[in-house]
């Protein structure tokens, strides 16, 4: 009985220690983000929380617009979720409920796609969105993305879990398959759907090679390339403001995450069983 | 069980429709128009193109820095899988005591997962760098991102930092779902904690191993990009210059398209390679279940 | 609505017309100068310097009402290249671009710019080069002809904590010269307790300043203005090496502070009080004054050094304004209006101003000089005087080379390699020997 209670107290003290660990680089981050200059600037440095908070997080918004990037990547984030998932909704939709010519084929090329993400094919891919004039555009940072193949997947592996009988009943009412889509799947889908949702966005806002090859002017750039920006506007390295700039990004996925931490758990479950 | 179907013969083509025009356009066709550019020279301003055979190929794998930078990324990769997986799964089965507070100590050990590699190359950036880096100073060693030995160090625990929450997610979920069964009748049979853990548990924890390692890879080779953009630019001497920092340089910044393209392909070939791994061995993992 | 329209652009018709039919009555080229036109401006100079610019092209505006500037600023050199790149095989290039010094021969030879100096003589336009300072204009000329504008230009300079100084029993008013200078004063600072007293970022500008200084070339060919396509880089030679067998040579002894490529740590660590001497960009001025006194401490700057007796000068850095071809006779004229513009007296000043670049031309700086405004800003005339203490020769013109982006990561790599330990010469060698290896591969493709 003392034994497992010992071995209570050594697992909190272990979780404990790994939790500060895990945070230590963010915790430093928010201290210094308050700092003042003759502070950050110090050495040895001082791990004291200063008083210049307001002033940094206000220099890291105004240093590179952070606000116009914020609104760019958001933008950016839901235009690709609405699109993939309304995609993956109607392509596995037709995977799952109809016998067609060529199903096989369609799902098989489907599949190859997995072996093609973005940095093995960007060299022509950046052709395309120039020839077409997508550089600096939404459009060249969310169309691309639209097409997933993890996303069909996981929703064939959803609808697949649909009883059958729900499709014979509403083939017997006289049921569009549209009707039926909307009507029943669409509701039994949902917290799929949450989750495709909140995985998504953090992968598209937390992109990187694309949208810094595929922007260029300031009013299109994204938070991610922002801190890049950043860190080379403050010509003294002053981390204070760089880290203000850092912490302010990392708040809406963070959120995110935090809120809708069972729908992610759920989202992950799905895509280890893809 | 077959499910019940629609009859309705061209509704699944006007389905599928969107998705495949996506595909086309933005998928295969860049795909098939790399490995096309791949047997080119051309032209950095004009892109006027001049059939070179297997030059860029031939080019590339003499390049030692190249060489270097294969090897190096097979290394990172590597050491990022191992140390991800090891510790993420120590984390994940001290969370899978019964104790209180477990949801909060989950939040707070898996919240990397939210960061992006860039945000994780910031912040390493600032505890890090040689002119007042906080850990620097604490740990007594100045040249943790100028010494060619120690940035790819550095680079390593930023990778495997950001990515443990996804890695214990996963492991978190496998444990759970070791049947209490099968550990106890290995322990009725006289198997102490440390022979139930390899026998049973790891046992019953492979399919997520496997699946991890195939997901870390690519992390690993893809996703790393930002971290080392913002941390290192790929130096110091070319120490943390994995091959995506190299196809991005040799594309983006020295024009070099033919190379960039047969660099491409390497990394695809890549991929293939992993994704065969992965079907093969989840047909097994049916199996085992 | 649209009659006043019309009304408006008849008055300015009236008003116009005879000095275009003269000024067009010269020129060789047909063109109506009061046409109403837009260009096209994309630059690479962030922050407050895309106000700054937008205001000067504002005044141009102003000037010329029937030419509409879009100004855009589009991201770093290598960002801005790619976007021209890109948007002149969609057939949308813009009519000016900035691009930085290193990309001078990689666009001469591109085939997409139309040389300055061509378009001034279509248009029978002189622009006053003889104005121009000459280490300035002689980079940006190749083969007789100005390719592109002058713009933002900057040198290296010696950067010192005056205080500090002080306090090692240095001569404040009198910056260390040589390499041996730059080592004795490191090693009295030491000895006075600044652990390691130099350092600057790791860039390979500071070495190809440093073969200027000893009047060397860095590419063969003339230093790349043969009229020829370089085909070898000879930064390995005895003056790559002097450069590097002390800057190296400092940080093995422990004198120099590695802080790695960038630009801030050096920036930092001469701010912090950390170090007493850095080299950086002449363009720094205000940006490491302002750090120094921050903490109370008084700065001072002096020339980079060189090895003793050496006799070369610096090179300018920086970047230039160029104009891409194929566009209508009116669109050329207003691009060409618009650069001459920005390189006039007014624009300078605003620019030197506000940025700390060189103004680019002598009677701007006269004016600058009478104004009284380097009695205020005493370190801003060490940096015109070093440039104009510079003979001109093809070496001090800078060495031009398709592949220089590429060469200067090779060289900052070898560098690393140096600190690491690999001997100065065989890092080099190396180095030069990947750099001939893409020349060839580059001097094939451009061709």
């Amino acid at each position: 009985m003392k034994q497992t209670k010992m071995m209570k107290i050594g697992t909190h003290l272990l979780l404990i220690a790994s939790v500060l660990i895990i945070s230590l680089p963010v915790i430093l981050a928010l201290i210094i983000s308050t700092q003042t200059v003759s502070q950050v600037m110090s050495y040895p440095p001082g791990l004291v929380p200063g008083t210049n908070m307001v002033n940094n997080y206000v220099s890291a918004w105004n240093a590179v617009n952070l606000g116009r990037m914020i609104i760019n990547s958001t933008i950016i984030a839901f235009g690709v979720i609405i699109g993939k998932v309304t995609m993956s909704l109607l392509a596995a939709f037709a995977f799952t409920h109809f016998e067609f010519k060529g199903k096989n084929v369609l799902f098989g090329i489907i599949l190859v796609t997995l072996l093609l993400p973005v940095p093995v094919r960007i060299v022509a891919l950046f052709d395309v969105i120039r020839s077409i004039h997508w550089i600096d555009t939404y459009a060249g940072l969310i169309i691309p993305f639209w097409a997933s193949a993890t996303s069909i997947f996981i929703l064939i592996q959803r609808f697949k879990t649909v009883p059958s009988e729900l499709i014979d009943a509403s083939k017997m009412d006289g049921c569009t398959p549209m009707l039926y889509f909307f009507k029943v799947l669409m509701p039994l889908t949902r917290s799929t759907i949450g989750a495709l949702v909140v995985i998504n966005f953090i992968y598209i806002w937390n992109q990187y090679l694309w949208p810094l090859m595929a922007t260029n002017s300031k009013e299109m750039r994204v938070v991610q390339v922002g801190i890049k920006m950043l860190m080379s506007t403050e010509s003294t390295n002053n981390w204070g403001v760089i880290m203000a700039g850092v912490i302010i990004t990392m708040i809406p996925p963070l959120l995110v995450f935090i809120i809708m931490q069972e729908s992610f758990m759920k989202g992950f479950a799905l895509q280890s069983e893809k | 069980m077959k499910q019940s179907t629609f009859n309705n013969k061209y509704l699944p083509y006007v389905l599928l429709v969107p998705t495949f025009f996506i595909l086309v356009v933005f998928l295969f066709y860049p795909a098939v128009e790399t490995f096309r550019l791949s047997l080119f020279k051309i032209h950095p301003w004009t892109g006027a193109e001049k059939f070179a055979g297997l030059y860029n190929f031939i080019k590339i794998f003499t390049n030692g820095d190249y060489l270097k930078s294969f090897i190096l990324s097979a290394y990172f990769a590597i050491v990022v899988i191992i140390a991800g997986l090891f510790f993420s799964l120590l984390i994940a089965i001290l969370l899978n005591q019964k104790i209180k507070g477990m949801r909060f100590y989950r939040t707070f050990l898996i919240w990397p997962y939210a960061l992006s590699p860039a945000i994780a190359g910031a912040l390493f950036n600032f505890l890090f760098n040689p002119a007042n880096g906080v850990l620097c100073y604490f740990t007594g060693f100045r040249t943790w991102l100028t010494d060619e030995k120690t940035a790819i160090i550095v680079v390593i625990i930023a990778a495997v930092w950001k990515n443990l929450g996804y890695n214990i997610i996963f492991y978190l979920t496998a444990l759970r779902n070791v049947p209490a069964s099968a550990l106890e009748s290995a322990s009725i049979d006289g198997a102490g904690p440390v022979k139930r853990f390899i026998y049973i548990t790891v046992a019953f924890l492979s399919p997520t191993t496997f699946f991890l390692f195939v997901m870390n890879t690519i992390y690993a080779y893809f996703a790393s990009f930002g971290l080392i953009d913002v941390l290192t630019q790929g130096g110091p001497a070319g120490s943390t210059r994995v091959l995506i920092y190299h196809l991005y340089k040799d594309f983006f910044v020295h024009s070099k398209i033919g190379y960039a393209a047969a660099e491409s392909l390497v990394l695809f070939s890549l991929v293939v390679g992993v994704t065969v791994l992965q079907f093969r061995t989840a047909g097994k993992k049916v199996h085992y279940q | 609505m649209k009659k006043s329209k019309i009304i408006v652009i008849a008055v300015l018709m009236t008003i116009i017309l005879p000095f275009a039919v003269f000024a067009a009555g010269s020129a060789d080229v047909d063109v109506d100068e009061s046409a109403t036109v837009s260009i096209e401006f994309w630059h690479a100079m962030s922050g407050a310097r895309v106000d700054l610019i937008q205001g000067i092209v504002d005044k141009f505006m102003a000037e010329n009402p029937n030419v509409e500037v879009d100004v855009q600023y589009t991201g770093s050199y290598n960002d801005t290249l790619n976007k021209v790149k890109s948007a002149y095989k969609a057939g949308n290039a813009p009519d000016i671009f900035h691009s930085y010094e290193i990309g001078t021969l990689g666009l001469i030879n591109s085939g997409i710019i139309s040389p300055l100096d061509v378009i001034a003589k279509k248009y029978d336009r002189e622009i006053p080069w003889d104005d121009f300072f000459t280490p300035v204009q002689s980079y940006y000329k190749y083969q007789g002809d100005h390719y592109s504008m002058p713009f933002n230009s900057s040198t290296p300079l010696i950067f010192y904590n005056k205080s500090f100084f002080e306090k090692a029993g240095l001569d404040v008013n009198n910056p260390p010269k040589t390499y041996e200078d730059i080592r004795a004063a490191a090693v009295k600072l030491q000895a006075a307790g600044y652990k390691t007293p130099v350092t600057w970022n790791l860039h390979s500008w500071y070495f190809e300043q440093m073969i200027c200084l000893q009047d060397e070339p860095f590419v063969n060919d003339k230093n790349g203005r043969s009229g020829e396509l370089p085909t070898e880089v000879v930064f390995n030679g005895k003056a790559g090496q002097n450069v590097l067998d002390w800057w190296v040579g400092m940080e093995k002894d422990g004198l120099f502070l590695d802080v790695g490529p960038g630009w801030s740590n050096h920036r930092a660590a001469f701010g912090a009080g950390e170090v007493a001497i850095v080299m950086s960009s002449s363009s720094d001025v205000n940006t490491l004054t302002a750090a120094l006194a921050e903490k109370g401490w008084e700065m001072g700057t002096g020339y980079i050094p060189r090895p003793e007796g050496a006799k070369g000068g610096v090179a300018i850095g920086g970047g230039s304004l160029w104009m891409t071809n194929n566009h209508s006779a009116e669109e050329e004229l207003a691009a060409l209006k618009l650069i001459t513009f920005i390189s006039e007296d007014e624009s300078q000043i605003a620019w030197h101003k506000g940025t700390g670049y060189f103004p680019v031309r002598k009677t701007a700086m006269d004016q600058l000089k009478t104004e009284g405004w380097f009695n205020e800003n005493p370190n801003y005339l060490t940096a015109f005087n070093q440039l104009l203490d510079s003979p001109e020769t093809l070496n001090t013109s800078g060495g031009l080379l398709g592949i220089f982006p590429e060469a200067r990561e090779l060289i900052q790599s070898a560098i690393q390699e140096m600190y690491a330990g690999k001997p100065v010469k065989q890092a080099l060698d190396e180095a030069a020997v990947k750099a001939n290896a893409s020349i060839a591969e580059w001097n094939e493709v451009i061709q």
